[in-house]
């Protein structure tokens, strides 16, 4: 500061310098206070600079004001921002920097310093400079101010005034600074949080006026902060009643009146700048000053279009739920998780005949003690503890009723559907009973049959023993007719075998021999079997069927009957002098056997259901085919129980047809035993023996014509004879006779065969007992043998069979021809 | 002048008998955002506009007018807008004559130009004052002179600073001689205002101390 001077001025006097200086001292405070209002001026011109750009300016005035040579300020760091420096220099000074100035201030700048130094060498290496340094602010806003100048008068009292004024000017202008920063970031972040949550924020001044609208808020009212900005809130918030559409109270009035926060009554709409409507849900608040005054009112409110819609959705789901529930057959209740009835249908009413007022909210166990411990119990508990599905059909018996119920896991309980199935039960039972009785009915058909097999059995056996008879005596004249009667003796004996076959097969009773077979042998036995009829109807026969090497597991007099069956049936619907051809081969794992004939074929609507029984083709008046139509059915049964199939082909009526059964291939290499048929041709001897008496027989039948004619054919095979037809008149006789062997019907009057075995046992224990029955079973030959008989003949009696057996018995037999069919 | 005085609306505040305002900013965006509804305002009222722009900015200026809905080859046509360059006004010739300015002022403010009970809305960048021209220093002075001057108008004349841009030293001096003062987008009367006599004596001191 060039304070200037006039040389002649102090040369003239005392006074005259003493107004001299009197008139620099005005002018120098004038200059002081004008540079002082002038400092006053920088806040204003500071507004908007950071804190940098602050100190730079103070600085640049500085240096002009008070013709500084250098002016360093340095603000201390706060959070968020660095250390603040700002160098100015009065010239400009190539190649230096900051950093010159810092290190050359370095023992200024040091806070604790009480007294630092008046001077410092210049930074720059010209000179020395006159310091001084200014401490300023408070707290966190602390500052130092570093003026350097050549003039050795510096600071004078005047500059240090105007380096303390511009360094408080600073002071509070940053201070002011970074606090409105600090509520700036304060009100950014306010204004971002209030922006990101999802609902809508509005916020008043104590007089109801908008002051600030969060984007949700401006989305939902319509308005935007610019437009709202300052406007009362019954411009902006306008609110009505959903259901009688009269204004709701302004919120905010309450809250300043009430000074608490309050909730905004149900069912209010908010009809926006646009005047569409949502109904939304709010509530309201006091904004609290420091001391608890009340600065303002803060809304917070959303739109509830989507709840409402989802609340209706539910309502409507829950009727429609209610209309299902109602409209449906079942019965239905509904428990909560303490079984109370919380829904009761109109159905349930009436199954249960209580109306669901009184149910509702009562438990069900003091409603229906008898549930407590029942099956039912224990499907609710099971539904609601382990959130399955449980079904249960029990009785009830306080109301003497059946119930089916369905317990489903519901969100809170259970949900019971039931019904009375009381009749559905009845139903049953009678149905089971219908079942049995229909078992029971097919049992005594079986056991009819049986008997029927029986007791058209026994006729036949006297028949037959006579028409042998008459062949040993060897009577002549009659033959033709005699060959008549065996002839159709024979094909009854088929008839009946045929129906006991159907009625073991049918009722399981059948028992398989299996044993290795060569399919060779099966079809000799079965041709055998069919040759008769074969031989009647002059039919050729091919059989083309390897002698070895085609073997099956099966039992030899099943799959013999199998095959004779089909020959038969070939050769009966097949007119006279017909082609039958029977081949065996193995195609895969199978063995096959084809019976193919020329003969009348098969209708095609007939050709799925031939192998059922009773089925034939249509015959013609004179029934010339004869027959039961159970022929085809037995092949079937046989071959599936053997694991096998059967098939018929054929082109169509008059067109021939082939018969195909299929057998599971024996693949074992062993050698085949080969079965001798029971019915081998090997007949027993033809003529009388004469050796003497051979033993006594016994013969025990209430039919009289067929004891007669046994005893007549084992007399003629010389063995002493005597015959009885019931057990008393047996059990006398073998008191004198003593029998070696004693041949017993079972079927006896007054007493059966079996408790005649016992009596003549206990009188001769030695005597070998047969029963000769028409009871053919295995459980029949069981309880023969338990009874005590030594064997078993089934009528009528195979005679080269019962000769094997005399022989057994070490008492040679008779030799007879043989008349027998099978056993 | 007795023309009744209409109230002039500005910067969120009302202009009224003081109107030689210095209007600090520190973006172009800021004062066109506090200037432009009270250009506008006058556009819309039939007052005159007399807008001294940097001569770079000349034709950005006119399209924020255009896009504020102002025909301004109409308004141009008619002499309700004129748009000077500096060079047409502060420093013709390439150098500042505070004096030869003043002159200017006062015929750009002749209410011969404008509508009757009209008035000039009058709005000049001083930023020619940091070019490096003979003259440009004396701008103190002038503003100071100036407000011996345009108590005789009623019209309003905006004098507009960027802050980021002057020296703290030239912004106090400027706003000592304003009586009103925008800072911070808000009008207010200026408290640092110096009377012009006053100011003219500093300036003068301030001249002898230098010498």
């Amino acid at each position: 500061m060039n304070e200037g001077g006039n040389p002649s001025l102090e040369a003239a006097s005392p006074h005259a310098a003493s107004e001299e200086n009197a008139i620099k001292e005005v002018r120098r405070l004038r200059r002081t206070m004008r540079d002082l209002v002038a400092l006053s001026t920088l806040p204003a011109i500071w507004i908007g600079l950071d804190p940098n750009g602050i100190a730079g300016s103070l600085a640049d005035v500085l240096l002009n004001t008070l013709s500084l040579d250098l002016v360093y300020i340095r603000l201390s760091a706060r959070a968020g921002e660095g250390v603040v420096e700002v160098f100015r220099s009065k010239h400009r000074y190539e190649g230096a920097g900051d950093d010159a100035v810092r290190t050359s201030f370095a023992s200024l700048l040091r806070f604790d310093e009480i007294e630092p130094p008046v001077t410092v060498p210049h930074p720059f290496g010209v000179g020395t400079l006159h310091v001084a340094v200014t401490r300023f602010g408070v707290g966190e806003n602390q500052g130092v101010l570093v003026a350097g100048s050549r003039n050795a008068d510096f600071p004078s009292e005047q500059d240090r005034l105007l380096l303390g004024v511009g360094a408080n000017q600073t002071a509070i202008v940053v201070q002011r600074r970074r606090a409105e920063e600090q509520t700036h970031e304060q009100r950014e972040r306010l204004r971002v949080t209030l922006a990101s949550i999802g609902d809508a924020v509005l916020t008043t001044d104590t007089e109801g006026r908008v002051t600030f609208l969060n984007p949700i808020a401006e989305a939902l009212t319509g308005w935007t902060l610019e437009e709202a900005a300052g406007r009362p809130l019954e411009a902006i918030f306008e609110i009505i009643n959903e259901a009688n559409r009269a204004p709701v109270e302004n919120p905010v009035t309450k809250v300043l009146r009430e000074g608490k926060v309050v909730g905004l009554a149900n069912h209010t709409l908010l009809i926006a700048k646009d005047r569409t409507e949502r109904p939304i849900d709010d509530s309201a608040a006091p904004i609290r000053g420091k001391e608890g005054e009340i600065v303002g009112c803060v809304l917070v409110f959303r739109d509830i279009s989507e709840k409402k819609d989802a609340e209706r959705e539910v309502r409507q789901a829950g009727e429609q739920a209610r209309t299902i529930l109602e409209s449906i057959t079942d019965a239905f209740f509904a428990l909560d998780q303490d079984w109370r009835f919380t829904y009761v249908n109109r159905q349930a009413e009436k199954v249960l005949d209580r109306a669901k007022d009184e149910l509702l909210g009562r438990v069900i166990w003091d409603e229906y003690p008898g549930m407590r411990a029942s099956e039912f119990e224990r499907a609710f508990q099971r539904a609601a503890k382990d959130r399955v599905a449980c079904s249960v059909t029990s009785y009830y018996p306080d109301h003497a009723r059946w119930y089916e119920i369905h317990a489903y896991p519901a969100t809170t309980g259970v949900s019971i559907y039931f019904r009375d199935a009381t009749e559905q039960k009845q139903a049953e039972k009678d149905r089971t009973a219908l079942l049995a009785a229909a078992q029971a009915a097919n049992r005594a058909k079986d056991e009819f049959m049986a008997i029927l097999g029986h007791e058209l059995r026994n006729p036949l056996s006297p028949i037959m023993t006579a028409l042998h008879v008459l062949r040993l005596r060897g009577v002549e004249g009659g033959e033709r007719e005699r060959a008549v009667i065996e002839r159709q003796v024979h094909h009854l004996v088929r008839l009946i075998d045929d129906l006991l076959d159907v009625s073991r097969i049918t009722g399981g009773k059948i028992e398989l021999k299996k044993e290795r077979l060569e399919v060779a042998e099966i079809v000799a036995r079965a041709v055998e079997t069919a040759s008769p009829l074969l031989e009647q109807k002059q039919h050729q026969l091919v059989v083309d069927v390897p002698r070895s090497g085609l073997t099956v597991t099966g039992d030899p007099a099943r799959l013999a009957q199998v095959v004779s069956n089909l020959l038969i049936n070939a050769a009966k619907y097949t007119d006279a002098a017909g082609r039958i051809q029977i081949q065996g081969a193995r195609r895969g794992p199978d063995v096959v056997i084809d019976v193919t004939d020329n003969g009348s074929g098969i209708a095609p609507e007939l050709l799925p259901r031939v192998f059922e029984m009773f089925v034939q083709e249509h015959q013609g008046i004179d029934r010339s085919q004869g027959g039961l139509g159970l022929g085809l059915a037995i092949v079937r049964n046989i071959v599936l129980l053997h694991g096998g199939t059967t098939t018929a082909e054929s082109a169509g009526l008059g067109r021939g047809s082939t018969f195909t059964i299929r057998l599971p291939a024996c693949t074992d290499a062993q050698p085949t035993a080969l079965a001798v048929p029971s019915s081998s041709p090997e007949l027993p001897g033809s003529k009388a023996s004469s050796n003497g008496h051979r033993g006594r027989v016994l013969i025990v039948d209430d039919n009289v014509d067929s004891a007669e004619m046994m005893a007549e054919v084992l007399a003629i095979a010389g063995y002493e004879v005597q015959t009885a037809h019931d057990g008393p008149e047996a059990l006398t006789l073998v008191e004198d006779f003593v029998p070696d062997i004693a041949l017993l019907d079972i079927g006896l009057p007054s007493m059966s065969g079996y408790e005649l075995a016992r009596g003549i046992r206990d009188q001769v224990p030695r005597a070998r007992l047969v029963a000769v029955t028409g009871y053919g079973q295995e459980a029949d030959r069981v309880r023969a043998r338990a009874a005590g008989f030594d064997a078993h003949l089934v009528k009528p009696v195979d005679l080269a069979r019962l000769e094997k057996m005399m022989s057994d018995f070490a008492i040679p037999a008779a030799k007879a021809d043989n008349v027998a069919t099978g056993t | 002048m007795n023309e009744a005085i209409e109230p002039v609306r500005l910067a969120g505040s009302v202009l009224r008998r003081s109107r030689h305002v210095c209007a600090f900013f520190h973006s172009k965006e800021e004062e066109y955002r506090v200037l432009m509804p009270f250009i506008k305002d006058g556009f819309d009222k039939g007052d005159r506009a007399f807008h001294v722009v940097d001569p770079n900015h000349r034709p950005a200026h006119l399209q924020r007018l255009e896009r504020e809905g102002i025909d301004i080859t109409k308004a141009q046509a008619s002499g309700q807008l004129e748009v000077r360059r500096w060079q047409e006004a502060y420093i013709k010739d390439d150098h500042f004559d505070q004096y030869r300015m003043i002159d200017t002022i006062k015929e750009a403010l002749d209410p011969a130009k404008k509508q009757p009970g009209r008035v000039t809305r009058l709005v000049a960048n001083m930023e020619w004052a940091l070019e490096d021209l003979p003259g440009v220093h004396d701008i103190v002075e002038y503003e100071t002179r100036l407000n011996h001057v345009l108590p005789d108008y009623h019209d309003p004349v905006i004098c507009t600073y960027d802050l980021s841009r002057f020296d703290a030293s030239v912004a106090m001096d400027i706003m000592r001689t304003h009586p009103m003062a925008i800072i911070g987008g808000i009008l207010q009367e200026n408290p640092f205002y110096v009377p012009p006599d006053e100011m003219l004596r500093e300036l003068k001191e301030r001249a002898a101390d230098a010498e």
